[in-house]
Formats: C-alpha cells, structure tokens, sequence
C-alpha cells in the first residue's frame, strides 16, 4: 500500500518541481530588456 | 510528531530545498532576462542538480527522515526521482539545442568550451551510473563494487555538474551565488561522511558478537547475536537492520536482515536469513564470538505502526521472517488478539520455522494456514499458489477490520495484493514489505 501511495506522491512531487522551474522561467522571460 | 504530519513536513521541506538554490538565483544582480524556453531549460538544469545533490542525503539513513515512510519507500523514491531528475538535467542541453541547432556541436567534447564539457562529463557519469544500477544483476556486477561505484560516479556527476554551473553559468554572478551552490553540493555529499564515519563511530560503542549460527529448513538460517556490554538493541517487530560482520564497524560490506526474534527480547536479536547470495552462504561458517555492530533499526512493517483488532499475515519462503517476529512479540505480550497467518512454500520439507509456528499456536490467538506448492502425497491441507479463491476460504468473517502483512517474492505480493483488494480489502489495509534494496 505504502508502495502505490509513494509512487503517486513522487509523481506529485516530479509535477511541482516541473511546474517551479516553469514558474522561475516566466518570471525571468518577463524580465527581457527592451531591443 | 504526528507519522502523517511528519510525512508531509519531509515532502514539503523536500521542494522547498530542491527550489529555493534556483528562485535564489533571481536575487539581484541578474543576468538580462531571455525567451521562455532558454530560461526554463536552465531552471530545468538548476532543479536536476539540486535534485542530484539531495539524492546523497536520501540514502544516509536518517531515522528521522526515513520514520514516517520506511526506509525501503525512502529508497524506491530515490531510485524513481533519480530517473526523472536524469530526463530534467537531459532536457537542459536538449531544450537548448532544439531552439539553436548549431549547439549540437557542442556534444563534441573536443569542440565547444570546458564548461560544455563538464556538463557532458557529468551527464555521461550519471547515464553510468543509471545503467549500472538498473543492470547490476545482468552485468554480474557484486553488491559492495557496485556501492562504491555508485558513491563515486554520483559524486563526479556532482562535481561535474558544479563545475559546468560555474564555467558557464550566468547567474552565478555574484561571490555568494557560487558559494551558496558549492556549500549546498558539499552539505549534501557529507552525508556521506555521516553514513560512514560517523554513524560507525557510534556502533562501535554497542558492539554486539555472533552467539549461534543455526540451520534453519530450506537452506535458511537463524543468525542470533548478544550485545556486550550494553542493553541491547529496541526495536518494532517486523523491523530490519544491517548487519556488520568482522572486526570494524567501519566495513562497507553491510546486508539487511529482519528481525525474527521477539521486539521484547533486546539483548539476543535473532535474524532468518535465505542462504541466497555469497555473504549469506557464507554465514554458515562464522564463528561463534565474531563481532558484529549494527544499522537501525529501520523499516516501517511493523504491527506496532497500525492497531487492529486482529491480523492477516501473509508469507511467501523467507518472507515468514517478520511474521515470526511479530508472532514471538505477541506470545512475549501475551497479546490474545486474533492472527491468521498464511504461509506459502515449494515443500513441506523446506519450511522455514514451521516447529516454531505449530508452538507460536499455543501461545497465541494464531491460526495457520499452510501453502504447498509441491505438496507430499498425503498432505490433506492447501496446495498451489495464494490465490483469491484461497483467501477467501480462509479468511476471517471480520476481514474487514483487520490489518495485512504480506512478505515474499514479489511476484507473489503482487497476486496476493490484487486477490486482497478483490476480496474487498482496503488498499489502506494492506501492507508490504519489498525488500529489494538493491
């Protein structure tokens, strides 16, 4: 049971850590100095 | 603290260290921003190589970190996040590479700059690393080479991957910038130190010796040891350690071994051990008086972790060992609740401490179902394999409110759980031990 919830929760965790590195890539892209 | 605040305490200080060394890297002075797909494909870089970093601490067994989960849940996380950290730290280059074609070039380690070359180098030595690991049996590579294999590939992916940081990163801009990233790898990397120097440190101080090496039916073995000269060691039944064997704790040659003797009994620790690989033949032949100091205890199989009415224990071979150990607490505790145990074997011949289980009936509430799957002409009792057609034979009307222990071959906790939840067992009361470590 602990197996099946931990691998759910690794998926989880891989998404957020996906979605951070979105969110920092965002940010900086906003960050663009005029051409 | 609370097992489930615990549990998710640990999961949410996991992102936030794995995060924060990147959303650091915005603290001004910045290099100009760029498109989104450059900037997420370093941010995809920053996080696998946190990620990398933190899979050091993973592995250094801190109780407190592996308590809410088990250190087997602890390990397969390793194991499962390593692949997806590897895909995030591939995807840096690739990303890179999609968008200006003419980066190819730079998987030339010949061509391109050092800092290219040490994000190669480190990429190479975590591909090494990975396939060494998935294929360690197939390549015949021995537990303890592949360990310090494994330690010292991930230490020069580490090393590697720092060095492409700070060749070629633009956001390391500022002196504390690269100090925070080395002093993070580096804070990572000693636990290392803590596994094994430290914590051998300690069990040199409870020192325990070999009082008997006793066979068991089947090809297993009972290995006992006593402490010397301190109370021993306090455990949950169903718990595991590893085993040192020899004159120093500082050996890496270390194997996993459950519990098989009774939780209430600290100072002689009993183990059932499969005579399977070389260090566990080889246990026949140690002499009695032979130091030993151990790793734990860890694991989170155990009776004492979920309250019940009653239990359902479920073998398969040596699998049996912590059920024994759960049986023998129960018997020292003159605890009367209601055990089911079925167990599975190929023989009647070669069933581990089936004597010690016909005497456990006696002292507890215990109820055994024997399995043969190459069964003597007369044997009037169940015969194949655990199905759910069996277990629902033997299974207690009030299967509902008990809780599952199954413990074998993994092909069979697979079945066994599949035919569990199809008798309308709870998921959530069913519990397995996968003691595949490697």
């Amino acid at each position: 049971m602990r197996h099946i919830y931990a691998y759910r929760v690794t998926y989880v965790i891989a998404t957020l850590i996906v979605l951070g590195a979105a969110v920092f890539a965002w940010l900086r892209s906003q960050d663009i100095p005029p051409a | 603290m609370n097992r489930f605040l615990a549990g998710g305490f640990w999961i949410l200080l996991y992102l936030v260290v794995v995060l924060a060394p990147m959303f650091l890297m915005m603290v001004r002075p910045t290099p100009p921003g760029r498109d989104f797909w450059v900037e997420f494909s370093i941010a995809l870089g920053f996080v696998g190589l946190t990620q990398m970093a933190v899979q050091f601490l993973l592995i250094a067994r801190y109780r407190r970190v592996t308590a809410p989960y088990g250190i087997d849940i602890i390990l397969q996380y390793h194991r499962q996040i390593a692949m997806m950290a590897f895909v995030l730290i591939v995807a840096h280059p690739a990303i890179l590479m999609i968008r200006t074609p003419a980066l190819v070039s730079l998987l030339n380690p010949f061509g391109g700059s050092w800092a290219s070359r040490f994000g190669l180098a480190s990429i190479a030595a975590l591909a090494l690393l990975i396939v060494l690991s998935v294929f360690r049996k197939p390549l015949g590579l021995d537990y303890e080479r592949w360990r310090v294999t494994h330690a010292l590939l991930g230490i020069a992916a580490l090393v590697f991957a720092h060095a492409h940081v700070s060749l070629a990163g633009e956001y390391l801009n500022t002196a504390w910038k690269q100090a925070m990233w080395k002093v993070f790898g580096a804070a990572m990397v000693s636990s290392l130190v803590y596994l094994r120097l430290i914590k051998p440190a300690r069990q040199r101080r409870q020192r325990y010796r070999v009082a008997e090496v006793r066979e068991e039916r089947g090809d297993n073995l009972t290995l006992a040891l006593e402490s010397v000269g301190h109370p021993g060691l306090r455990f949950a039944p169903g718990q595991f350690v590893w085993v040192k064997l020899g004159a120093s704790p500082y050996t890496i040659d270390e194997h996993p071994f459950s519990f098989s003797s009774s939780a209430e009994s600290t100072d002689r620790l009993e183990f059932g051990i499969k005579a399977l690989g070389d260090f566990t033949r080889n246990l026949r032949n140690v002499p009695v008086g032979t130091d030993a100091y151990l790793d734990g205890p860890h694991g989170a199989f155990s009776i004492d972790r979920v309250p019940a009415a009653g239990y359902v224990l479920i073998a398969g071979g040596i699998g049996i060992t912590p059920m024994l150990s759960f049986l023998k607490t129960m018997a020292d505790r003159e605890d009367v609740r209601p055990v089911l145990l079925v167990y599975a074997d190929k023989a009647w011949e070669t069933m581990a401490f089936r004597e010690e289980i016909d005497a456990l009936t006696e002292a507890t509430n215990l109820e055994v179902v024997y399995v043969l799957e190459d069964p003597p002409e007369d044997w009037q009792g169940e015969t194949g394999f655990v199905t759910a057609e069996l277990l629902a034979r033997s299974l207690p009307v009030e299967k509902i409110t008990r809780e599952y222990f199954v413990c074998g071959p993994p092909v069979m906790m697979d079945v066994v759980q599949e035919a569990l939840l199809e008798l309308d067992v709870p998921l959530e009361r069913i519990h397995t031990e996968r003691f595949d470590l490697i």
